[in-house]
């Protein structure tokens, strides 16, 4: 978890967003593989991380974290571009996905501190 | 304020009553889905002054809840803000269109959530002081014209609230709408006034039951005539109503009000006591939004209001003060 500063009254929530990020950290991890292994259902999966990405996107910048929730945003929308175009996923996707996984195992193991405002 | 948040992730709802903590003029209910918000609803002894929205939700999105709420008597007119991680414009023309008040980007900066509130909360406040929009509209669809006849007033400036309409949205909620798109979103979309014709004189002559109705049928015949392009409608006062469509850039106005005013005139509009009435709308020029921003967003807003009016003018100065009503009036 991290080591809030004493005046940084988001640290309850920041350290919730911690704790879930490892949560969804392993559901990322599980649906990639889904996605990369087996393409029936790769299009569910893909859907799933969409919207796990979606909600860190939503807040990992307010909580400090404005790289995550950026990495996040942008593989989002890749994913939903894909859909829209109806084409086979591409590893240029994929590679964006794991980029943001990257990142949420660096912040998990405060490897990356927050930026507090 | 009292507030209710629906969001499906528990982060966000906890920023909400961080930010909420530290503004004791607002109470903060939040639920994670539209079940257990409308639950929250039917316990509740008073009734809620703001709803703050995720889009996406699992089940009942935002957007549809926002549909709900403003089909309700309590809720038709309440401001509702969205919360939305997504800046496609698809999404917030939608959010609007269901009647959104306005949305918020997220992620959002705890300052910025607080300074909206409290534009949200003045809106309140003004409403409360001065009910007259929502009045009317209410009176519209419930009472009978010989009920409201002597206790309705519309003010012909006022920007009235028009319900019901597709496209057609509160002029408020029309400005935050422009403020708040990026200018890469609005790049494709004009702005245009249209004005009805000699309405000083309507609105001396009719009762404000009438007025009110001759605003709602203008209203729709706009929003229909526009279609199949995207369009978001707003009255803004005095007769005119300011509408943002998108990719129209080369639009033939001239066209576009002839087929408006014979959408018009197969509606038959006539007064409550069977008097019929020749209403005509004129346009003033449209302009791209395209740079426009923020304020200078609201400005091409204005500057497509006066337009549509001034054309009003040139027109009435031209065809002499033509009297609208029929002589059987």
């Amino acid at each position: 978890m991290s080591n809030p500063a004493p005046n940084d009254s988001l640290a309850p929530i920041r350290n919730r967003f911690l704790e879930m990020l490892e949560d969804r950290q392993v559901d990322i991890q599980r649906d990639l593989e889904l996605a990369l292994n087996e393409q029936e259902t790769a299009a569910e999966a893909l859907a799933r991380i969409e919207g796990v990405l979606h909600k860190i996107s939503g807040t990992a910048g307010t909580l400090g974290y404005a790289a995550l929730g950026e990495g996040a945003r942008v593989a989002e929308y890749a994913i939903a571009s894909d859909r829209e175009a109806s084409t086979q996923p591409s590893t240029a996707l994929f590679m964006q996905i794991i980029d943001v996984l990257e990142m949420t195992m660096d912040i998990t193991s405060q490897d990356i501190e927050p930026r507090i405002a | 304020m009292y507030i209710l948040a629906v969001d499906d992730d528990p982060i966000i709802l906890e920023l909400l009553g961080h930010v909420i903590q530290t503004m004791p003029e607002h109470e903060l209910v939040t639920a994670e889905c539209v079940t257990d918000a409308l639950s929250v609803i039917a316990a509740q002894d008073k009734p809620f002054d703001c709803f703050l929205l995720d889009i996406q939700m699992p089940r009942t999105s935002g957007i549809e809840f926002t549909k709900i709420l403003r089909d309700t008597e309590q809720y038709r007119s309440t401001p509702i803000l969205m919360l939305t991680a997504m800046a496609d414009k698809e999404y917030i023309d939608n959010a609007f269109e269901a009647g959104a008040t306005d949305y918020i980007t997220k992620p959002f900066e705890l300052h910025s959530l607080q300074g909206r509130l409290s534009i949200v909360e003045q809106l309140v406040a003004e409403r409360r002081k001065n009910p007259t929009p929502s009045y009317a509209a209410k009176m519209l669809r419930d009472m009978s014209p010989d009920d409201l006849v002597y206790e309705l007033t519309v003010d012909l400036h006022q920007p009235i609230s028009i319900m019901d309409v597709d496209g057609v949205i509160e002029n408020h909620a029309m400005e935050n709408y422009v403020t708040q798109l990026s200018r890469k979103s609005l790049c494709g979309s004009v702005v245009l006034g249209f004005t009805i014709r000699h309405i000083a004189d309507l609105h001396e002559c009719l009762s404000p039951f009438d007025f009110m109705c001759i605003l709602t049928d203008v209203s729709e015949a706009i929003s229909d005539c526009l279609l199949p392009t995207r369009r978001l409608v707003s009255y803004a006062g005095n007769g005119t109503f300011v509408c943002v469509v998108e990719g129209a850039a080369h639009i033939d106005i001239e066209r576009l009000v002839d087929h408006i005013n014979t959408y018009i005139h197969a509606m038959d509009l006539c007064c409550s006591d069977g008097t019929e009435l020749n209403i005509r709308v004129c346009a003033g020029r449209s302009s791209r939004l395209i740079w426009r921003k923020g304020d200078g967003a609201i400005e091409a807003l204005h500057q497509a209001h006066i337009s549509a009016e001034n054309t009003a003018l040139k027109l009435e100065r031209e065809n002499g003060n033509i009297w609208t009503v029929a002589q059987s009036a």
